[in-house]
């Protein structure tokens, strides 16, 4: 069953046969073939279906290298994965020394798939695999904004891989055709590549859903395909809502993003400035923006039905002039999440002080920010050597915060 | 017009800030030519080139991977349904698209442009 099916019939063989990305597959095999890698561990990133995987077993197989594999299908939990990959990366395998060797290679698919309660530390044992790893370390993922994968990004080189173009598939599609000798017309192929989204996988399967046990192949039989409707990235949505010609072409957009919805919504306000040069424009922007606001609030986590004016707001403050779009940088991520991420070392030591001063004065913590912090923070400006700050249990780096922080 | 294509191109005189930029963002500076080292930040890196050469039009020349021929990526017919239209800069042209067999010659191509495996 599985040979029938063409995806495995025509999988590749070769790094050569791996379709699209070429400028991934160079870093990647650069990467595989060097002998000083500067990060013992590669994170390969991408949408589904554009051959990540693909590559990695090509590769393994083209350059001698014994895969050991995990993917979704395991249960990839602390223990399970020291068991498996501890062993397989601790030691050099024997056959190293073969001429046809090169020994293991650890490949982990689909890590952005570790997560929730059944694979429970899996990241934190990944992290420790690849630093002690005597073999390479290949990761393949979907999502990399994912959170959980940043301490992932960390310690890996990063090669990401995009849709595959249509023409590509087109070629791929039409090798398959001749091997299973099916004529197809040409507009039958283009069709089921613009439907597959630069999915190379999808494509091959919809071509064997549509062509198999035929001899011909015409544009009117894919008419049945269903569309493939995409998400779109917060950049694309972003990219698009800026630059849309009318409230209709940017309210479908944003139907389709799989964007954060505050985030899009910071995104959306933090950007206005470099769309609009005009202050009228820009004010009306930041009105309607508002607006969303408001619905944001309202629709918190239950009333969904109120997402659809939420979406309109967004899609009439980006355009309120669309006619003078001119190309301009995004401001990406918000500034409000990146001013977070710089501040949040500042934020965690006054956390902690707040916490002495509440054991110690028996208050909670925002009374002790709110009512003894400045207090504290005036005592130990006059004397920083002031015995309040040792009957606080203050570290010295806290004692210095306190005297130099502004805002509370 | 401006014509970037996957070799190199010249880029207009810019400030520091917006050189680091580039360069954390992918591109690589050889003399006085640029050429993209890494497509991990590829929209940001468009962005930020259109940017630079402030709504100067760009010309994509792309280079087809079985006939090595350049072509502008705006002239394909799939340009507008395309995900990763103008960069990176190899696809494969609409005259090689008709040819009898291209993913053949896609391979051969590829393996000509592979380096031997690790020692």
């Amino acid at each position: 069953m599985k040979d029938d099916l063409w995806v495995e019939k025509y999988r590749p063989q070769k790094i050569s046969e791996v379709i699209g990305n070429e400028e991934a597959k160079g870093s990647f095999v650069e990467w595989l073939k060097s002998k000083r890698r500067r990060k013992k561990a590669i994170l390969l990133y991408g949408p589904p279906g554009v051959g990540k995987t693909a590559l990695v077993n090509a590769a393994s197989k083209e350059f001698g290298f014994r895969i050991i594999e995990m993917n979704a299908s395991d249960t990839r939990t602390e223990k399970a994965i020291n068991k498996i990959a501890g062993p397989a990366t601790s030691f050099v395998a024997l056959d190293t020394f073969s001429a046809e060797s090169k020994g293991n290679l650890l490949f982990l698919d689909e890590v952005d798939g570790v997560f929730g309660n059944e694979d429970r530390g899996g990241i934190g044992a990944i992290i420790k695999i690849i630093e002690k790893s005597q073999v390479p370390v290949i990761m393949a993922a979907n999502n990399l904004e994912l959170q959980k994968l940043r301490p992932l990004k960390k310690v890996c080189e990063l090669i990401r891989f995009q849709q595959v173009r249509i023409p590509l598939i087109i070629v791929m599609l039409r090798r398959i055709c001749a091997k299973e000798h099916v004529d197809a017309e040409l507009e039958a192929l283009e069709r089921i590549a613009e439907n597959s989204r630069g999915d190379v996988r999808s494509a091959i399967n919809d071509l064997q859903s549509l062509a198999e046990n035929r001899r011909i192949l015409r544009l009117q039989d894919t008419l049945m395909l269903t569309f493939r409707n995409k998400d779109i990235g917060m950049h694309e949505t972003l990219k698009g809502v800026f630059s849309a010609k009318s409230f209709a072409e940017a309210i479908s957009l944003l139907n389709r993003s799989s964007a954060d919805y505050d985030e899009l919504l910071l995104s959306i306000g933090d950007n206005l400035p470099l769309r609009y040069s005009d202050p009228v424009e820009l004010g009306s922007a930041y009105d309607l923006i508002s607006r969303a606001d408001v619905f944001r609030g309202r629709i918190a986590t239950e009333n969904w039905h109120l997402l659809r004016y939420f979406y309109n707001f967004l899609a009439e403050a980006v355009t309120v002039a669309p006619q003078s779009y001119r190309p301009f940088e995004l401001i990406m991520p918000p500034i409000k999440i990146i001013t977070l991420f710089w501040t949040k070392s500042r934020r965690i030591t006054m956390e902690n002080v707040c916490a002495k001063i509440g054991t110690r004065c028996h208050v909670s913590r925002s009374k002790a920010k709110q009512h003894i912090v400045p207090y504290v923070k005036a005592i130990l400006q006059k004397h920083k050597s002031s015995p309040i700050g040792s009957w606080l249990k203050l570290e010295p780096e806290e004692v210095d915060y306190l005297i130099r922080v502004n805002k509370f | 017009m401006v014509v970037l294509n996957k070799k190199s191109f010249k880029l207009p005189y810019m400030d520091k800030e917006k050189f680091l930029l580039l360069l954390r963002l992918g591109l690589e500076r050889n003399q006085s030519f640029y050429c993209i080292k890494s497509y991990n930040n590829i929209e940001k890196l468009i962005d930020t080139i259109s940017n630079i050469l402030n709504g100067e039009k760009i010309m994509f020349l792309q280079s087809c991977l079985i006939c090595d021929k350049d072509f502008a990526c705006s002239d394909c017919k799939y340009y507008e349904l395309c995900a990763t239209r103008d960069l990176p800069f190899q696809c494969v042209c609409p005259q090689c698209l008709k040819e009898k067999k291209p993913y053949a010659e896609y391979v051969e191509n590829s393996d000509k442009r592979k380096a031997p495996p690790p020692e």
